[in-house]
């Protein structure tokens, strides 16, 4: 292979290598999951060399990882995976990002696409006003300072313990929706003061809400088991932690640009700055990061406690009558400390996925109960106009990811390109005559968003299934989508 | 790793102002002007049209913002989150800036290394919902990033620029 690809070794159909030789400070190889067809973009994108420069983070394990959305971010790639030793390696906010705990939820309802089109205008547009979107994004829960420490301290259990929400919600989310080690007196005033009035709110940017059905199921066994069936209609959340996690990221980068300095750390891009794991500048992050996580499972829990009132309105039925259960709900920008088998030892380690999910196998204790025969569901929402995925985790995701897989399709063009390429407008109109209903606080938003923006997600799901990564469950295709 | 050269066909000429580069997912921009201070007016102004444009937001509140920082990179950075923490906390847009840097070394374009540099932003504009002026807002913004990010004196064009991506 010649010109810039020749950079990478190609593994199999699925793996690409970046060697150890590629830049200087590298520690370890990088490896980058995607297709042939696929390559090319992504080095034209030049989202390798931010792979290659992850692998200088001190005390990194095994190699650097891309998943096949993967392109050009900020310090990581989207699509970045990093384990460090807990011991001797560092924990780097940037492989974590500004929106902490950014995730995705979908809960599987007792009604078909035949039950909801004759309704699903008025539907999206009762969600479109009961779920505050857009800029600043002020005009939800407005919390007292002693709430909002026991929403940083008790994640979506704080929801739920106020009625927002069932028990079995909990059950559903990844860590419970609450990481324990949260340190809310890690959080500065700053971000508090931005957490304080955005809980139940959507943001803007590439967060929304949709309606799906489910058109599609490959693993019957695993789709029964998450209560999914072909015809059914399951509603989509996409969201993080707001304005306070970009404040706790952003404030913690400024704390990491000295500790850098003190200890002796060398970097290629400052976005990297990272400190010991021990470390009290480690330790601190980690703690707040947490506090940030635990705020965004309460703000998806909170959404999902406004848009069931809005399903029980509309279709003049009880809540419970909906089904409206939680299927799941996944990180997918977060760090966690957890234990892997490396090399035939077990270790413990700090995972950051930067625009990547967890896909823990089945028999995992950290996989709730009732999915444990069959292992971790994953949820990988594509664009507005195609489809997104529910797959499920595999143990060789646990050999070759540090139990991780792909977030969603990944960007193809930029904002501005996109915005040149087509109008709000028209991508509504557009999605309209597909019988895709979308509404969206800002036409350039939508713009942005437009599906010719994005990457098929089929062909990102192709290939982490056929790396083994992760298993295809089930497809969603949107009937309405709501863009902040 | 070079951080990214601008786009080849971005206009950066005059003696100051800003033009927004390709980028995948988020926001590059370069700011350039005659010195420090202004380069970081010229990288707010161009944060903010983002948002909204600043020549159209009426000037009837001042934010005075005092900021200390190891280099002119974390400067340049520290001011344009300070913006949009603003945004979020407030719902304040800016309409116009002023500037001023204190620190070793500015006079000579070569700020020193081991001593930080101070500014003092003077923000001027209006607050979401305070006027009779209805804004809306265009795009959101999550912060202002240090991904190969330079603010520099840039000899051979007699200038300061400033490149930073924006987390969008």
């Amino acid at each position: 292979m010649s010109g810039p690809l020749s950079d990478l070794v190609r593994l199999d159909d699925y793996r690409w290598l970046i060697p150890k030789t590629r830049q200087p400070g590298m520690r370890t190889e990088g490896l980058i999951y995607a297709s042939a067809a696929m390559l090319p973009g992504i080095v034209q994108d030049r989202a390798h060399e931010q792979v290659a420069n992850v692998a200088c983070l001190p005390g990194i394990v095994g190699r650097s990882l891309a998943m096949p959305d993967i392109h050009w971010g900020y310090g990581f790639a989207i699509g970045g995976v990093a384990a460090t030793e807990v011991d001797q390696g560092v924990v780097s906010p940037g492989g974590v990002g500004y929106d902490i705990n950014c995730g995705v939820r979908i809960l599987r309802t007792n009604l078909s696409a035949a039950d909801v089109r004759p309704r699903l205008a008025k539907l999206i547009d009762a969600i479109f006003a009961a779920v505050p979107a857009g800029v600043g994004g002020q005009g939800g829960l407005v919390l007292k300072e002693p709430e909002l420490q026991a929403v940083l301290r008790d994640g979506a259990a704080w929801a739920v313990g106020r009625g927002l929400g069932r028990p079995a919600d909990l059950v559903a989310c990844e860590d419970g929706g609450k990481i324990g080690s949260a340190d809310p007196r890690a959080v500065t005033d700053k971000a508090a003061k931005r957490g304080l009035g955005q809980l139940g709110t959507l943001g803007s940017g590439n967060h929304f809400l949709e309606i799906d059905v489910v058109d599609e199921i490959y693993d019957q066994q695993a789709a029964e088991v998450f209560g999914l069936r072909h015809g059914q209609v399951v509603l989509g959340i996409h969201v993080g932690s707001r304005g306070l996690g970009h404040q706790v990221c952003a404030d913690s980068l400024e704390t990491m640009q000295k500790a850098v300095v003190r200890y002796g750390i060398s970097l290629p891009d400052r976005q990297l700055a990272c400190a010991p794991v021990k470390s009290p500048e480690g330790s601190r992050y980690l703690g707040a990061m947490a506090a940030a996580a635990n705020y965004a499972w309460a703000n998806r829990q909170v959404i999902t406690d406004s848009v069931r009132h809005v399903l029980a309105e509309v279709f003049a039925q009880s809540k419970d009558a909906l089904g409206l259960e939680l299927v799941y709900d996944v990180a997918h920008n977060i760090a966690k400390i957890e234990r892997h088998s490396v090399e035939g030892h077990e270790r413990t380690l700090c995972v950051h996925r930067k625009g990547a999910t967890r896909a823990f196998p089945a028999g995992h204790p950290d996989v709730p109960a009732p999915y444990r025969a069959v292992g971790q569901p994953v949820l990988v929402p594509g664009d507005m106009g195609r489809y997104s995925y529910v797959l499920v985790g595999t143990a060789e995701a646990m050999r070759q990811t540090f139990g991780s897989t792909c977030h969603g399709a990944g960007r193809l063009m930029s904002r501005t390109a996109a915005k040149q390429n087509t109008r709000g407008d028209d991508v509504q109109r557009d999605l309209a005559a597909q019988g895709i209903i979308v509404r969206g606080r800002s036409r350039s938003g939508l713009a942005e968003e437009a599906p010719s923006a994005y990457k098929d997600v089929q062909q990102v799901v192709d290939v982490v299934h056929g790396a083994g990564i992760s298993r295809r469950v089930a497809r969603l295709r949107p009937l309405g989508v709501i863009k902040g | 790793m070079s951080p990214r050269p601008p786009a080849p066909d971005a206009p950066a000429g005059g003696p100051e102002g800003h033009v927004f580069l390709e980028h995948t997912a988020d926001i590059r921009l370069l700011a350039w002007a005659q010195s420090l201070p202004e380069v970081i007016a010229q990288a707010l102004l161009a944060t903010a049209s983002v948002l909204f444009p600043a020549p159209e937001v009426a000037r009837v509140e001042t934010r005075i913002v005092t900021l200390e920082a190891p280099d002119p990179v974390s400067l340049v950075v520290q001011s344009l989150n300070e913006l949009l923490f603003l945004l979020d906390t407030e719902g304040f847009l800016l309409g116009q800036v002023s500037v001023e840097v204190s620190g070793p070394g500015l006079e000579q374009q070569k700020p020193a290394r081991s001593a930080p540099v101070r500014a003092t932003l003077r923000l001027t504009g209006d607050r979401l919902g305070s006027s009779q002026r209805e804004y809306r807002v265009m795009a959101g913004l999550k912060a202002a990033t240090y991904n190969c990010a330079r603010v520099s004196y840039v000899p051979e064009r007699r200038r300061w620029e400033a490149t930073l991506t924006l987390d969008v």
